[in-house]
């Protein structure tokens, strides 16, 4: 569970050399000699180090001087990212490139350096842009800081794309359905004249409040519109709807799993500051956050584990060891804090007491590799020659490498034992229900028309009325459409014939025609008619607004498709990168990303698909009365009908 | 482009000159004749098979012939005119199909018509003719018939010769026409005389007469004929009476501004009043941007406390001093002007020595 990344190790020379570590630690084992310190430093340090270090036995301020020496890699490689982007924007690539090799050997899993890279390859027309793509995925992947920050992009992005399509949805079935509600409206305040002329003044009742809800914000206008187009829509729209709005309704109504994703990106949540305290660079301010967070959270032993490495780490071996003990006594089976407390006592020249730690933290884990590790470099400094080579084989046997550990470390020194990412998850599930993918929206959106707070209410709210809308309206009263033409009609200017419900004009047709060949003729025009320019309408909806033509006509799959695919490439082209970045990322994507320009090309060709691709229209979907027999459309068609479905 | 077939102009070769020829050739193909009554006839084998071209706009030869003849009334034309406005269908299948005529009594008016299309042609004197001999020119005709052009013609000459004479009589639609003196037996009269006898009660116009008949004028105008020399009618001229100017009634608007209409206009000003008001003053406002102490304001703010921390870091490393001030790192480029003014309103910035802290404001500034 230990996932530690690979460092290549070099020679002073400059030269890898991953086959040295194995090969001395064998020629130690096997010569029984005192051990050689291994040479572990990295480049120019490399050289330095080897005169500097005559003795194996240090003081602990060498120790935390050295200690010190080897921690700021984290801050260095952002420090190097950002002269190769200067540099890159000055046009020296060579030495842009060269800021990025130093960038990459500071921190191994910093994605951000490969990206560059990726860029300078892909200018430069080298042949290596995927490589430095796989590596920064690869390096995505690794990490707790880097895997919450992909998840709570891919979480964010993928909210942000749902929640566009939603809209798109509703905004695009209200063209059908607000006639609807016209209709609907000019009965009750009509009565029998609802049909009059008069009655489109009506539209100005309809669409001023869906304006007024507008100019509140998109939420208040989603709670306006969602259940209009709830109660008018058949059972696929509804589906559809629900699936749409489920998703987000349950990351409202359980927001722990999603917020476990989230709980990383705030910088003082706990595994945030835990991870913090393991790989930042030790600073005082950084402490300064731990200690504010333990004021709150006193006997939290994740906290007080990663303030007592944290002082460890800035050479505080006294102080680590006051806060590991207490650690140990709010969790007295802590491996990680027990060895740890190991390691404080060994740099502080107290062998006994770190070989009493390394020997209870491997007895507490065996599995784990970096105790053993210790151990034996603990007794190779008492001079115990055969148990110092029997723990480096249990180490190894239990897949410890040098380079897979993080730091560089002055030789002779042991490894501080980091939280796994098990750890991480482990706390992250703990604080995931105080987060949640709204809070992401910020105080600074006030186009969502309520607080960040409030918006899962207002979902749940808005799922909860429209179902109550649905189920206290009974479909028979609500205005329908013809089964033969389409025209709305309600209870009060229905017409039937043979059992089926039609508008008061074709029901007239019907009555009037004495012969059924006339019948048919008159119903079929009547019919045509009415699709014709009904079908010349979605035609233009569809070259115009992305497949919105389709979603009018019961939300077919192609509509669905399109809308999904404008949602998606809209969300891109307004994000242009992922929402989240680190709070050490300071670079400034340009606009032109990659994101956009798909986006772009992904618009272009829903645009072009849906104005000239499309095949020619099938049939209508209507939504006649649920009473209404379908028989009529077999006899005026002489075929069973295909698209006309009854309403849910 | 070339012409085919015969064409030509009716004063040099009359219509009767071109039918006798058609029949007498026995000639398949479509005559069109393009003049003050124009007409397209329709020829197979010499038989004339259609006189309605319904493919070209234009007046029906049908319709205008039960129309002019009152065969049906207005409401069964509203309903025919309907039928055939949202259908496609033929006047001949809405007549048979919706029970207006049995299809032996349309072939006896196709008939009728077709003898008065053929009369009126014969009475043009100018006008082009074209014929397109072939099959092709037939093709969609509907509602056929199958009349011998020679029968047709020779009723056609019989009709010009008679009418002059008749016209002399009857010169005028407004004549009144009223029973005479002496007695008849209705019975013993013909189903044509009968049906004259019906329209005309104790008196009538003429016009009123023909225009009820369901016959052609000149079969009306012949059986008045005989009913005056039977003396079962009289005919008595009178001045035109010109109808009243009916007083025209303005319709009325459907948008006048009364009654309903007015409060429903009414209704919508106070509603787009009201949502202007609720616009611009925005009663929302506060409510949308509450929320300080939110989890969101929360995670706003420390990951941009974070995120300055983390700035004044690497200006440190780079700069081997920590910064000054905050705005430091604006100059440097590590941060811009919007964040460093919403930290200031949140964060205090302190500098001891080399070590600096950035305390929320709700902190008192250390003593040290």
């Amino acid at each position: 569970m230990f996932r530690l990344a690979v460092r290549p190790f070099r020679t002073a020379g400059g030269r890898s050399c991953r086959w040295l570590v194995p090969s001395c630690l064998t020629l130690v084992l096997l010569a029984g000699l005192p051990p050689r310190p291994v040479v572990l430093a990295a480049g120019a340090n490399a050289a330095s180090e080897n005169r500097a270090v005559d003795d194996v036995r240090l003081s602990p301020a060498v120790w935390a001087e050295r200690l010190r020496e080897s921690t700021d890699d984290f801050a260095t490689a952002r420090l190097y990212l950002r002269k190769a982007q200067e540099a890159a924007a000055a046009g020296q690539t060579e030495s842009a490139r060269e800021w990025l090799a130093k960038a990459i050997e500071e921190d191994p899993r910093y994605e951000a350096p490969h990206h560059l890279s990726a860029r300078l390859d892909l200018l430069a027309g080298r042949p290596t842009v995927a490589a430095e793509l796989f590596e920064a995925g690869r390096d995505l992947a690794a990490g707790y800081r880097n895997q919450t920050r992909a998840a709570a992009n891919l979480l964010l992005g993928l909210d942000i794309a749902l929640a566009c399509f939603l809209l798109w949805l509703v905004a695009v079935s209200l063209l059908r359905y607000l006639p609807f509600a016209r209709h609907q409206l000019a009965r009750a305040v009509l009565g029998r004249d609802h049909r009059r002329p008069r009655a489109r003044i009506l539209w100005v009742w309809v669409l001023l409040p869906l304006i007024v809800a507008a100019a509140w914000g998109v939420l208040p206008w989603l709670a306006l519109a969602l259940p209009v187009v709830w109660v008018y829509t058949d059972r696929r729209g509804r589906s559809i709807l629900t699936l749409a709005l489920g998703v987000l309704l349950l990351q409202a109504a359980w927001a722990r799993p999603f917020g476990t994703v989230l709980v990383g990106i705030d910088p003082n949540s706990r595994p945030a500051l835990v991870e913090r305290a393991a790989y930042e660079a030790p600073t005082p301010a950084l402490l300064g956050e731990i200690d504010r967070a333990l004021d709150s959270h006193p006997m939290d032993a994740d906290l007080l584990s990663a303030r007592g490495l944290l002082l460890a780490r800035r050479g505080e071996f006294r102080a680590a060891i006051e806060t590991l003990v207490r650690a140990l006594e709010v969790r007295p089976g802590d491996p990680s804090a027990t060895n740890n407390l190991g390691a404080a006592h060994f740099f502080l020249g107290d062998l006994d007491r770190a070989v009493a730690g390394f020997q209870r933290a491997a007895s507490l884990d065996s599995t784990r590799a970096v105790p053993y590790y210790d151990l034996s470099q603990a007794y190779l400094q008492k001079l115990y020659l055969r148990e110092g080579g029997e723990s480096l084989q249990k180490a190894m046997r239990r897949g410890f490498s040098l380079t897979g550990q993080v730091e560089r470390l002055p030789r002779g020194a042991v490894y501080f034992e980091r939280p796994t990412l098990g750890d991480y998850w482990r706390m992250a599930w703990q604080d995931g229900s105080q987060y949640s993918v709204f809070d992401l929206a910020g105080t600074r959106a006030p186009w969502l028309g309520v607080p960040a707070r409030h918006v899962g209410r207002w979902l749940i709210a808005i799922g909860v009325f429209s179902l109550l809308l649905s189920l206290l309206a009974r479909r028979s009263r609500l205005v329908f459409e013809c089964a033969n033409c389409g025209a709305l009609a309600c209870d009060a200017c229905k017409g039937e014939h043979q059992g089926t419900i039609l508008c008061t004009e074709c029901a007239g047709t019907a009555r009037r025609a004495k012969s059924e060949m006339v019948l048919q003729t008159l119903l079929r025009n009547r019919r045509r008619d009415a699709e014709t320019v009904y079908q010349k309408r979605i035609r233009r909806l569809d070259a115009w607004l992305f497949g919105a033509g389709q979603i009018v006509d019961g939300m077919r799959r192609r509509g669905l498709l399109s809308g999904a695919l404008v949602s998606a490439a809209l969300s891109g082209l307004v994000l242009g990168a992922p929402p989240l970045r680190d709070v050490w990322d300071f670079s400034q994507p340009p606009w032109w990303t990659i994101t956009r320009i798909v986006s772009v090309a992904v618009l272009a060709l829903v645009f072009v698909y849906n104005g000239n691709w499309r095949n020619a229209a099938r049939g209508r979907h209507l939504q006649p009365h649920p009473a209404s027999s379908i028989d009529l459309t077999r006899l005026i068609e002489g075929r069973t009908p295909q698209r006309v479905r009854t309403g849910g | 482009m070339r012409e085919v077939g015969l064409h030509g102009r009716l004063a040099d070769f009359t219509l009767e000159e071109i039918l006798q020829l058609i029949a007498l050739q026995q000639k398949t193909g479509l005559l069109t004749v393009d003049a003050a009554y124009p007409m397209v006839l329709a020829f197979e084998s010499g038989m004339l098979v259609g006189y309605r071209d319904r493919r070209r706009n234009g007046t029906d030869p049908l319709e205008s012939f039960l129309k002019r003849y009152g065969f049906f009334p207005t409401e069964s034309w509203e309903h025919i005119d309907f039928v055939a406005h949202n259908s496609s269908l033929d006047l001949t299948e809405i007549l048979v199909n919706e029970g207006l005529l049995s299809a032996e009594e349309l072939a006896q008016i196709q008939q009728e018509a077709a003898q008065e299309d053929i009369f009126r042609g014969m009475q043009l004197r100018d006008g082009r003719y074209h014929f397109l001999p072939g099959r092709d020119g037939l093709a969609g005709l509907k509602g056929r018939v199958r009349l011998k052009v020679d029968g047709l013609l020779m009723e056609a000459v019989r009709r010009i010769d008679e009418i002059a004479g008749l016209r002399d009589r009857y010169f005028s639609n407004d004549l009144k026409i009223r029973l005479g003196p002496e007695e008849f037996e209705a019975s013993a009269r013909s189903a044509a005389e009968r049906r004259v006898l019906a329209l005309l009660g104790e008196e009538n116009t003429l016009g009123r007469i023909v225009a009820g008949a369901r016959m052609s004028e000149f079969d009306t105008l012949s059986t008045l004929e005989q009913l005056r020399e039977a003396g079962i009618v009289v005919v008595q001229s009178a001045p035109r009476e010109r109808p009243d100017d009916e007083s025209v009634t303005e319709e009325r608007s459907r948008w006048a501004l009364e009654g309903p209409t007015l409060r429903l206009w009414i209704g919508a000003l106070v509603a787009v009043a009201l949502g202007f008001t609720l616009v611009l003053a925005a009663p929302w406002s506060a409510y949308r941007t509450a929320g300080d102490d939110d989890p969101s304001a929360r995670l706003q703010s420390h990951r941009e406390r974070a995120r300055v921390m983390a700035a004044i870091e690497l200006f440190e490393l780079d700069r081997h001093r920590p910064p000054k001030q905050l705005e430091d790192l604006v100059h440097a480029g590590w941060i811009d002007v919007d964040l460093l003014e919403r930290i200031e309103r949140t964060h205090r910035y302190e500098l001891r020595g080399t070590r600096w802290t950035l305390q929320p404001r709700s902190v008192p500034p250390s003593s040290s």
